[in-house]
């Protein structure tokens, strides 16, 4: 449309493109999230023991009694090109049809970025980034595995992006790798 | 090294597991598992099958994926083009596998993708090479198997 600027983002290209990390190892293992447990305080208690490693968590048929989630909007001061308003809290029975959340390592422990898709009671489907802290299983439902893909000798950092003017995920290698070893959380 | 090892053993020392095994080892490529970051306006299948171009694999599986398109092109499975619109179209759902060696435009046809517009809204189908462009980053889960 005339006079609209299409959102862009705040800074200039960064290179390279594209970033790839080979991994020493693809282990999987499944993980048991247990009734009224939160999402994304059993995604740290499963994966605070992978010590250096990138994980990937595949969620499937998870019964939730309370959502919480955020949807994207256009950014209106323009330091990014979208950000997330108010988490929107859906306090109702519902089910994670399906979900992936990517697992970071950092001093302070894991940092975790998770994207998934609702069944509303009314049926509808809803899809969005789930909020830490506000997605919680049914306590009255049966302990659901949780598929964690793991790849071993490569890192998940979060890093300042000055281009999206956001702190992003990026791979790098493990370097030392003396201490090789997958500690499971029990 | 991360490898699948395949290795044809000889059928007359089944029995006797004590018995040197003359066998032949090919150290494949099958198994190798990358992490992938792609950063803005890089389009995700293009991308994908570049990478696995470089890397000398025909086929990538879909481990998992994170991230968001500046806008989403699927195909459904009647053929039909689906375009989502962003910018902010969250990725939700990343799953199958490409393959080098089909022909143009079929290369991605094992792919399946589920998004969700900026109201929440669920789309799914084929994602379709150069329709599907990074908003932000994408965090990518991949596997060589072949």
């Amino acid at each position: 449309m005339i006079g609209l600027t299409p959102p862009s983002h705040p800074g200039a290209p960064l290179w390279p493109r594209r970033i790839a990390c080979q991994a020493h190892q693809l282990r999987s293992f499944v993980a048991m999230i247990e009734p009224g447990e939160e999402l994304f305080a059993f995604a740290r208690r499963v994966t605070s023991r992978l010590d250096g490693h990138a994980a990937m968590l595949n969620f499937s048929a998870v019964p939730l009694h309370r959502a919480a989630l955020h949807v994207p909007e256009a950014d209106p001061t323009r330091q990014q090109i979208m950000r997330y308003g108010p988490a929107a809290v859906f306090d109702e029975a519902c089910e994670l049809v399906g979900g992936q959340m990517s697992v970071g390592i950092t001093a302070e422990g894991p940092v975790l970025h998770c994207h998934g898709y609702l069944r509303l009671r009314s049926g509808t489907l809803f899809g969005v980034h789930l909020a830490p802290g506000g997605c919680f299983m049914a306590p009255t439902a049966r302990p659901v595995a949780v598929q964690c893909a793991v790849l071993e000798g490569v890192r998940l950092e979060p890093i300042f992006d000055t281009e999206t003017g956001f702190s992003l995920l990026s791979p790098v290698l493990c370097t030392d790798l003396s201490s090789f070893s997958l500690q499971l959380a029990a | 090294m991360n490898a699948l090892v395949d290795f044809p053993v000889s059928a007359a020392v089944e029995t006797d597991f004590n018995a040197d095994i003359d066998v032949d080892i090919d150290i494949s490529s099958k198994g190798r598992a990358w992490v992938l970051r792609f950063k803005p306006d890089e389009d995700l299948i293009g991308g994908l099958l570049e990478f696995a171009v470089e890397q000398g694999a025909t086929r990538l599986r879909m481990i998992g994926a994170v991230g968001s398109l500046m806008h989403a092109t699927l195909v459904s499975t009647e053929g039909r083009t689906i375009r989502v619109d962003g910018p902010g179209v969250e990725i939700i759902g990343l799953s199958g596998q490409i393959d080098t060696r089909q022909p143009d435009g079929a290369k991605a046809a094992g792919l399946r993708m589920v998004v969700a517009d900026t109201h929440g809204q669920v789309h799914s189908g084929c994602p379709a090479p150069g329709g599907n462009p990074i908003c932000v980053t994408i965090e990518l889960f991949v596997q060589d198997c072949g």
